[in-house]
């Protein structure tokens, strides 16, 4: 079959079925998948309540290319995306959550992510500038008989990779200082929250934030590899 | 009535007629004169005599039917179980044990009962406990045998003897006291027989203080804390307070000092557990006994006390566990390790990048290994020498590069696994199994599988792991106490996520799972271990094994699959004492009286490769027996392994002595003690339990009929038979009355025509 053939407009419908036959062979696999061959990759957690839980949509890939690079992590290329109630939740033991706005669990949503948690499963939340209020809610729902706690500078996730002097300051947000609170389980931080700091824009694709220096970058991307360093030794 | 030759009806007619004839004109013609009286006898007779011989040439047979349907069978069946033994009806007006009511029944002459029955029924009776067995005298009382109850067994059992004969139904002296596992009523059906139970027996739990059930780890270690779980129950006891003591069994005839005791106030709701710590000083092998009192009434004192095996071991396993890069299967291991009580970890992750790469990271200050919460001045390292590796009992390697170790590492962890009898793990990966990892190294040698020449390539593929028989018993991959429950905690464990291929196994090791793939003959080995000259060495050629500590929870709400696998392939692996040329072990340290003794013995050459021709004997010296002799048979799936078995009879302590031989050369010796306590199961539900009995009877077609009902079996069993027939066939022509009839005939015939000088 020559290019021309292959081109020509009468031809289209064939392979328009055959890429809808591969499209459709290739979800499946990826349906069928347990994680990603073994690699390293981030889910974020699709949530309800309105909030613009898709956001970021260039961070856990650049994310994961950072590990890639500097670190000896083996990593997938791309962000999966799973529902707290996902089945498939426990094909991935690290967690994202971003959003500027409303978050609100169910209660089979408040159950699962408790468990996960307790079980060995870590959350790494980004408040992307109005996340604040609705997720401290609601990870009370989740830990009722815990308060998050603010992370000191001197914890290891700061000091497992880089060495960092504490949570750096990405976006300006309301002027607040960059914070970093965590809730444990067993001796164990299950989650890490940062407020007003916003590392999942500084790892986003450089046109997307275009302010942001790269030294500004550089911080976030250290700490980002910190987080998941930590996630995989701790 | 039928003739043998056949005519049809005319010619008969026609042969009567025309031989008729002929004589009537024979006679007609005759010129003497006689009257027409003697000449019409004379003629009937002729007629008569001929009529006979033409009914003998057709050959008459006479067809009889006769009924031959034999006696209808029953078949009853006596309880003679150890509950049997319980005092807890009335005979005549005093206390009377059930198998007395039963041999009553059967054996008093005063007693209708079997006569009745055999009056319509061809009887047969049987005893039974575990099985049944018919008592060929039946006048002999029943005497208590057995150690438990399989009423289902029985029945079968004694109806298969009696396949193709008619059953009438099976009668049931019992008090139902099913112990020898669930009741299969669908298999009692599909004999299709009714079943008529008569129940012996109160209907109410009796009197009694027990101890149901202790839970502890079987291997402890010395000045650790070590916790006993000791489940009592009580029935009509409620309210009295008791002590319930703890201690450590001296020798097999006295009870040493009460370790620790609790007092205890019984209730009879609900069982109750109680926690003991014990903390054990020295190492060694011993047994404890959890004792309680024994209070006025009760049925039974000798379930008040249970006896458990301790192996106490000398301190925690010291396990070193390095990997090449964070991943998953390191970080929940980790977990695994650290909270394992009994074992001290040290976990390290040593970058696989060169120093360049890592310079502004803190790796940069710490020769590459990854920070993990210690300060940086402390960050454990792959010892850099021997001594300090000796240190560890188990070494855990992860994936791996070849440079991870210079050469005298890689020399020092061959010494210590090979000379030292240390233990080694490999997870398998794609880069310690790769063209860059252990193959380059002295390391490879210690691997239970020979790689390919270019290293394994990885296969990111989801897959289920499937035991081999090996495995199925091994104490790695032993997560649960029978087969059944093992092979369905394996069948649902999450998959792993990536294999290797192209690895052979080598000559000694031992697969004990693997993955079946469809496209592939042979299955893919996963999980195997070898001994490695004194030390063992365990590679699990796969990655994702972190799924079944993390990704199983998808599915269950609990589980301790992932910590328990752990911690026995280390404990395992790290077992000393195994430089033995020959080592013996049993399935379990502890039995019930009848309980079958699984002997496995392992026997190694002086490089420790299994031996497949060695032979293997046991001697087996009982409690209170003569000694006698096992022979060991190799298994075939396992090389250098053999097996035997032997059926625990004798309460008390069994010493097995195995001793191994390859031509007349001794290989080794070894020996191991096993416990064998009384069974108690009779005494855990012993009153009459009815409702089973009801049930059983009620889908048979049968009826239940409580003891003083008994006499009314006979009317309640229905004795409706399907008739046989036999049919039976005489010559009528072949009797000496057909030639007495022709003859005398045709002598009348020629007296009477004598007389008138005819002839």
């Amino acid at each position: 079959m020559n290019r021309k053939r292959w081109l020509s407009l009468d031809f289209i419908p064939s392979k328009f079925c055959l890429f809808l036959l591969l499209s459709s062979a290739g979800l499946l696999l990826i349906g069928l998948s347990y994680g990603v061959g073994g690699k390293f990759v981030i889910a974020q957690v699709h949530y309800s309540g309105g909030g613009d839980w898709y956001g970021d949509r260039t961070t856990i890939p650049n994310w994961l290319k950072l590990l890639r690079r500097r670190t000896d992590v083996e990593t997938a290329d791309d962000r999966v995306i799973v529902k707290l109630t996902d089945r498939e939740l426990y094909q991935y033991p690290m967690l994202y959550i971003v959003g500027h706005g409303e978050i609100r669990l169910s209660e089979n949503e408040v159950e699962a992510l408790r468990f996960y948690l307790t079980h060995g499963g870590f959350l790494f939340v980004n408040d992307d500038y109005g996340l604040d209020k609705s997720f401290r809610r609601e990870i009370r729902r989740v830990f009722p008989n815990q308060k998050l706690q603010p992370i000191p500078d001197s914890h290891p996730i700061y000091h497992c990779f880089y060495d960092l002097p504490g949570l750096p300051k990405i976006h300006e947000h309301d002027g607040d200082p960059a914070q970093g609170f965590g809730l444990f389980h067993d001796g164990r931080m299950v989650v890490y929250y940062v407020y007003s700091s916003d590392i999942g824009d500084g790892l986003e694709d450089p046109e997307v934030h275009p302010n942001d220096t790269p030294e500004v970058r550089e911080l976030a991307a250290k700490m980002a590899v910190n987080i998941a360093i930590y996630a995989l030794t701790h | 009535m039928r003739f043998t030759y056949y005519w049809p009806w005319w010619a008969v007619i026609l042969a009567i007629v025309t031989m008729a004839s002929l004589t009537v004109y024979a006679y007609l013609r005759l010129k003497r004169p006689i009257g027409w009286r003697l000449k019409s006898l004379l003629i009937t007779l002729r007629i008569l005599a001929i009529s006979v011989l033409l009914f003998c040439l057709l050959e008459p047979v006479l067809i009889e039917k006769r009924d031959i349907t034999p006696p209808m069978n029953l078949l009853i069946l006596a309880d003679t179980s150890q509950s049997m033994e319980l005092e807890d009806v009335e005979f005549d007006g005093n206390p009377s044990t059930r198998l007395t009511l039963a041999n009553h029944l059967l054996f008093d002459s005063s007693s209708p009962f079997l006569p009745s029955l055999e009056k319509r029924f061809e009887t047969h009776l049987y005893r039974f406990d575990e099985q049944s067995h018919q008592i060929p005298e039946k006048l002999n009382p029943l005497e208590i045998r057995g150690d438990l109850t399989d009423i289902a067994t029985a029945i079968q059992s004694a109806v298969r003897e009696w396949r193709g004969q008619q059953i009438a139904g099976v009668a049931l002296i019992t008090d139902g006291a099913h112990n020898a596992s669930t009741f299969p009523l669908d298999d009692v059906l599909q004999l299709q027989i009714p079943i008529y139970p008569i129940g012996i027996g109160a209907p109410e739990p009796p009197r009694d203080l027990r101890i149901a059930k202790i839970e502890v780890n079987p291997v402890v270690y010395a000045e650790h804390e070590v916790p006993v779980y000791i489940t009592i129950q009580s029935n009509g006891y409620s309210g009295n307070q008791v002590r319930l003591s703890l201690s450590r069994k001296e020798d097999s005839a006295s009870e040493g000092s009460i370790a620790n005791s609790t007092s205890v106030t019984l209730t009879d709701d609900f069982a109750q557990v109680f926690e003991f710590i014990l903390v054990p000083e020295s190492e060694g092998s011993f047994q404890y006994v959890a004792s309680l009192p024994t209070l006025e009434g009760e049925i039974s004192s000798e379930n008040n006390r249970k006896v458990f095996p301790l192996k106490v071991v000398k301190t925690k396993l010291r396990v070193l566990y390095i990997d090449g890069r964070p991943r998953w299967d390191y970080v929940f291991l980790k977990r695994a390790l650290e909270r394992d009580p009994d074992i001290d970890s040290t976990c390290v992750i040593l970058s696989s990048k060169r120093q360049h790469q890592f310079r502004d990271t803190l790796l940069h200050t710490t020769n590459g290994y990854y920070p993990q919460s210690q300060a940086l001045n402390k960050i454990r390292r792959f010892p850099d020498t021997f001594q300090e590796l000796m240190v560890y009992d188990v070494l855990i390697v992860g994936d791996i590069l070849s440079s991870t170790f210079n050469t005298i590492q890689q020399a020092a962890i061959v010494d210590f696994v090979e000379k030292h009898g240390k233990a080694i793990i490999f997870l398998g990966g794609e880069r310690s199994l790769g063209k860059n990892g252990l193959i380059k190294t002295p390391l490879a040698g210690l691997l239970p599988v020979v790689l390919p020449p270019k290293g394994s390539i990885a296969k990111n593929e989801d897959f289920s792991l499937e035991l081999t028989p090996s495995g199925s018993h091994h104490p790695i991959t032993r997560l649960a106490n029978t087969n059944a429950v093992n092979e369905s905690i394996w069948r649902d464990m999450p998959p792993l996520s990536r294999w290797l291929g192209g690895l052979q196994l080598r000559g000694g090791a031992t697969e004990l799972s693997v993955y079946q793939r469809e496209t592939l003959s042979q299955p893919i080995p996963i999980i195997i271990f070898q001994r490695s000259g004194l030390g063992k060495s365990l590679l699990i050629a796969a990655e994702g094994v972190w799924n079944w500590g993390f990704g199983v929870w998808s599915f269950k709400n609990e589980d301790d699959t992932y910590p328990r696998f752990w911690a026995q392939a280390i404990r395992w692996v790290a077992t000393r004492g195994e430089e033995k040329q020959i080592s013996v072990t049993t399935n379990s340290p502890t039995y019930s009286v009848g309980d079958i003794v699984e002997i496995t013995v392992f026997a190694y050459n002086e490089s420790y490769q299994p031996l497949n021709n060695a032979a293997i004997s046991i001697e087996v010296l009982p409690p209170d027996d003569q000694p006698f002799q096992l022979h060991g048979r190799a298994n075939p799936e396992s090389v250098g392994t053999y097996k035997t078995r032997f059926n625990a009879d004798s309460q008390g302590k069994y010493h097995l002595n195995a001793s191994g031989k390859q031509g007349e050369v001794v290989v080794g010796e070894d020996s191991v003690e096993v416990f064998v306590q009384k069974q108690f199961a009779e005494l855990e539900n012993p009153q009459l339990n009815e409702s089973l009995l009801k049930q059983v009877a009620t889908k048979s077609g049968g009826v239940y009929l409580p003891f003083v009902e008994a006499s009314n079996l006979p009317e309640n069993i229905d004795s409706q038979q399907h008739p046989i027939f036999a049919i039976e066939e005489r010559d009528l022509w072949d009797t000496p009355i057909v030639l007495i009839c022709v003859v005398a005939l045709l002598g009348a015939e020629w007296f009477l025509r004598k007389r008138k000088g005819l002839v």
